[in-house]
């Protein structure tokens, strides 16, 4: 009885304190707190986040006091914190109180490069979703060090199967083991990187410069750095150095004149030689290049000595004196790498664009830009034109200018040097365009949208003062390729004068098929169209090869076909071989002035795709090639016969021919090739030849 | 006398054993040697040479749209919107409609490649493999492609099931990587068109500044310009047409 009232005695004292303390949710700062009532946070929003404010129970007891892992927004987990605590920081509760959970897992979290430790792989992905950014979590990190060392952006050697220089992040995503800072030639790699002997050769870098490699071919220091085992990268480390191949001197890492890797001069010179690789060395439709060698020429370079590697300059036509006629077209060219860039401003022979020569961050800088001659024909008013009527809006001055001024003015820049209009004194004032435009020699008078260029009378004499002027041979060649204007020269003439400066550049190709005022080589008799049909049929067989005889009578019917007399058909047709002919060689040296050592193959590649380009319609084949397989498989598959279905007349070529369709072994591929029997029948003769 | 029949007998046996195991080795060998051979274990090291097949149609596939793409200014197949010239058909990546640019973009050119070599591997032969029996889930082919700069990386992921001898190996995920200068020479191409499009792109300023790409541009009249643009090494090639 006497231990039953010593034990019930404290119980009830316990009870009474008890009655007095309730659970807090919130007591200042902190949740779950069993104290008296007075001490409980009562307000409405404790009441709304957590459900109560006090409880008669011990904290113990209550659901919402239990300690949890709470997951926040972020993804950051806090361990052991009551669930009213977790709710109130709109986190998510986890009945797992050590936050032993994959979601709280710490590792490391590479964000944009930037590693971090600890991190729960939760709040990596979170960051990374907030970013939009890709992420990568690492839990096998175990220090921030670790961390930093195996996600840097730090190059060092990586072993894995073979022994790699690349950054600690690219290593560790490879599953190597990265060795910091170190050459994989290391004399401590010396067990995990066999035969790896160091400043074994030579390369060019990424970065333009001349490096070491290993023996088996890793990137080691720069050329000039002593090699003591580690990575030296600084640019302070390169600077200087010998490998250094300073871009902003002229130099880039290449091979040398040996073939050995060398900082070389990539600035231009006259009497280097040089791969030309433009627009006319390449075959479209085969999708292939065909290099051509020259030897820069100081013409070459706008008549100096060198150019410096991003330069560029014009090469245009003169603009003066008896050269006047030889209206080729204008090209920018450009020094880049040590190998001279050609950018045609035409390649119509419109001369639509110009080249433009000025300076940009003190290099001399050239670009092909448009040719306003339509506005220099208005200037003095002319027959009641007016500036307001200029083609070009910003050419509409507001108050007039005087003489040469407004001839300027009208050709965009008061500036001589770069107005495109030029003022020709000497009794009547003519402001004419220094640049002649084009036409659409390749249609006729009546399609041509530009057909007025090719007359000179439509413009010509307008210009200036009207009273005094005149059309003049002058005024008619400055308003376009009207080039056969010389009075008392028969048709043949016209087209002689501007055949024999035509094919220097496709410009010329106006003054060749020009028809019009004046006549034209093809303008006479023969219609146009008949004209047009033998030219375009003779290109195709010159540039494919044809004799003289073939080309001739080919032009020939196509002419007759096209509605001429045999008489004029044949008139037509020589008159069209003899220009072209002559022509042909020429084409190919037009992107870099006059090459005079031209290989006949290449001349008659470029040819080719020069006609082409102007003979619309006449090439109606398109060749494919698609690689279907290995040779001797596909051979097999397709059932040829190696003998019979071989086509023999294409010499070295080994093409086949089965159930209509053409095959070609091109090294260890057998391609289908989709030849127009037109197309294959012109390979044939070539390859025959 | 009891010892020499004792050590007869043995001979006689010794040598009716070795009747009857030539007889059994000569009639029955192949088919022993097939059934050891049979028994050799069916693990993943069996199954290299059908991986390799599986890449080699992957390389197949991805060479023939290579050659295509290049050829088409990044289309597989003809634009259209073409240029006659020089005997082909030139894409135009800027066509002046509602949406001038016809350029398509990295993702779309990934996601024609990976069609196209969805579409190959599907046919891709491995009637080699008879000795194999092999199930293809043809639906749940699904190829994955990269463009980096200098290469461009195809992951296929392709189920197949492969079994021998009452063994059955999967097969899922395969992989091929080209070396190939498209993705620098997609970039630049894209350089071209932005700068087209918001006026006139300047080919010397670009070259002062990315120094390795190397451009070639030709206007072909007023309104057409036809650029061709080269990998750095100069090893590859597109050409485009813009027309404003």
């Amino acid at each position: 009885m006497l231990i039953f009232l010593v034990s019930i005695i404290p119980i009830t004292a316990l009870n009474a304190s008890a009655a007095e303390n309730v659970c807090c949710a919130k007591s200042g700062d902190n949740y779950c707190v069993f104290t008296t009532e007075d001490k409980c946070d009562s307000s409405s929003q404790v009441k709304s986040s957590l459900g109560f404010t006090s409880s008669p129970f011990s904290c113990s007891q209550l659901a919402d006091c239990k300690p949890v892992c709470c997951v926040n927004q972020n993804g950051v987990c806090s361990e052991k914190i009551s669930k009213a605590q977790c709710r109130n920081q709109v986190g998510k509760p986890i009945d797992s109180p050590d936050c032993k959970i994959p979601e709280c897992e710490k590792g490391a979290c590479v964000i944009a490069n930037q590693c971090q430790y600890p991190v729960t792989s939760g709040a990596c992905k979170t960051e990374a979703e907030k970013q939009k950014v890709k992420y990568i979590f690492d839990n096998s990190v175990t220090s921030q060090q670790e961390c930093s060392t195996k996600y840097s952006l730090e190059e060092g050697c990586c072993v894995s199967n073979t022994c790699l220089r690349t950054t600690g992040e690219k290593c560790t995503l490879s599953k190597g083991t990265f060795f910091p800072g170190k050459l994989c030639s290391n004399q401590d790699l010396v067990g995990q990187c066999r035969d790896h002997s160091k400043d074994y050769s030579t390369t060019c870098n990424k970065d333009g410069n001349l490096y070491h490699i290993d023996s088996r071919g890793v990137l080691e220091n720069m050329v000039g750095i002593p090699n003591d085992g580690l990575i030296h990268n600084k640019q302070s480390d390169i600077i200087n150095q010998q490998g250094y191949c300073d871009f902003s001197k002229g130099f880039s890492c290449g091979k040398n004149k040996d073939g050995q890797y060398a900082c070389i001069d990539i600035n231009c010179k006259a009497g280097n030689v040089i791969d030309l690789t433009g627009i006319v060395q390449y075959q479209p439709f085969t999708g292939k290049m065909f290099p051509e060698q020259h030897t820069i020429k100081q013409e070459d370079l706008g008549g100096v000595q060198e150019r410096k590697n991003g330069e560029s300059w014009c090469i245009t036509p003169p603009e003066t004196g008896s050269e006047r006629e030889n209206k080729q077209n204008h090209y920018t060219f450009s020094c880049q790498l040590g190998k001279i860039r050609v950018e045609i401003c035409s390649l119509s022979g419109f001369r639509n664009k110009v080249c433009l020569q000025d300076t940009k961050e003190g290099k001399p800088f050239a670009k092909c830009v448009d040719n306003r001659w339509e506005d220099c024909w208005l200037y003095g008013g002319g027959n009641s034109f007016t500036d307001s009527q200029a083609f070009y809006p910003e050419n509409r001055a507001e108050s007039k200018y005087e003489d040469e001024q407004e001839c300027l003015f009208l050709g965009g820049s008061l500036d001589p040097a770069k107005s495109h209009c030029t003022l020709k004194t000497g009794g009547k004032n003519e402001c004419l365009p220094k640049y002649p435009p084009g036409f659409q020699f390749w249609k006729s008078a009546a399609q041509d949208t530009a057909n007025a260029q090719r007359l000179c009378s439509t413009r010509c004499g307008q210009g200036g003062n009207a009273r005094t002027n005149s059309c003049d041979e002058t005024e008619c060649l400055a308003l376009g390729d009207c080039g056969n204007f010389k009075q008392g020269l028969p048709w043949w003439g016209g087209a002689g004068i501007g055949a024999a400066v035509g094919f220097f550049s496709g410009a010329g190709m106006n003054n060749l098929f020009n028809v019009g005022q004046g006549g034209g080589f093809l303008g006479g008799a023969a219609s146009s169209t008949a004209s047009q049909a033998a030219v375009n049929t003779i290109s195709f067989e010159v540039a494919h090869g044809a004799t003289q005889a073939v080309a001739i009578e080919a032009g020939k019917t196509a002419a007759i076909q096209a509605g001429a007399t045999a008489g004029e058909a044949l008139k037509a047709s020589t008159a069209a071989y003899a220009k072209i002919s002559a022509g042909v060689a020429k084409i190919a040296p037009q992107v870099i002035g006059a090459a005079k050592t031209v290989p006949p193959a290449i001349a008659k590649e470029a040819a080719k795709q020069t006609l082409k380009s102007t003979t619309t319609g006449v090439l109606k084949t398109v060749s494919k090639e698609v690689i279907i397989g290995t040779a001797v498989t596909q051979i097999t598959k397709l059932g040829i016969d190696k003998q019979t279905d071989r086509t023999p007349e294409t010499g070295d070529r080994e093409i086949y021919q089965k159930d209509g369709k053409y095959y070609e072994v091109v090294g260890k591929d057998l391609l289908e090739i989709d030849y127009t029997s037109e197309r294959y029948n012109q390979e044939v003769r070539e390859a025959n030849k | 006398m009891q010892k020499r029949a004792q050590v007869t007998t043995f001979i006689l046996l010794g040598i009716i054993i070795a009747i009857v195991l030539f007889i059994v080795f000569y009639f029955l060998g192949e088919r022993l040697l097939a059934q050891t051979q049979n028994k050799t274990p069916f693990d993943k090291s069996q199954l290299i040479p059908l991986q390799k097949q599986i890449e080699s149609c992957i390389q197949l596939s991805l060479d023939k749209s290579v050659i295509n793409l290049r050829r088409n200014a990044f289309f597989l197949e003809e634009s259209p919107y073409t240029l006659e010239y020089g005997g082909a058909k030139i894409s135009y990546l800027i066509y002046p409609e509602d949406s001038p640019n016809k350029l398509l973009s990295i993702e779309g050119v990934q996601d024609e490649i990976s069609n196209q070599i969805v579409s190959d591997l599907v046919k891709c032969s491995l009637d080699k493999f008879n000795n194999l029996n092999i199930k293809k889930n043809d639906k749940e082919i699904k190829a994955e492609t990269t463009i980096a700069e200098n290469k461009v990386l195809i992951a296929l992921t392709y189920p197949m099931e492969v079994s021998r001898s009452g063994t059955t190996l999967q097969l899922k995920d395969f992989s091929y990587s080209k070396e190939t200068d498209l993705g620098a020479i997609y970039n630049t191409i894209n350089d071209i068109i932005s700068g087209e499009l918001q006026g006139e792109f300047d080919t010397v300023s670009y070259f002062n500044e990315k120094r390795n790409v190397v451009i070639n541009k030709n206007n072909l009249d007023d309104k057409n310009i036809i650029y061709l643009v080269s990998s750095p090494q100069e090893k590859e090639y597109v050409m485009f047409a813009i027309k404003r």
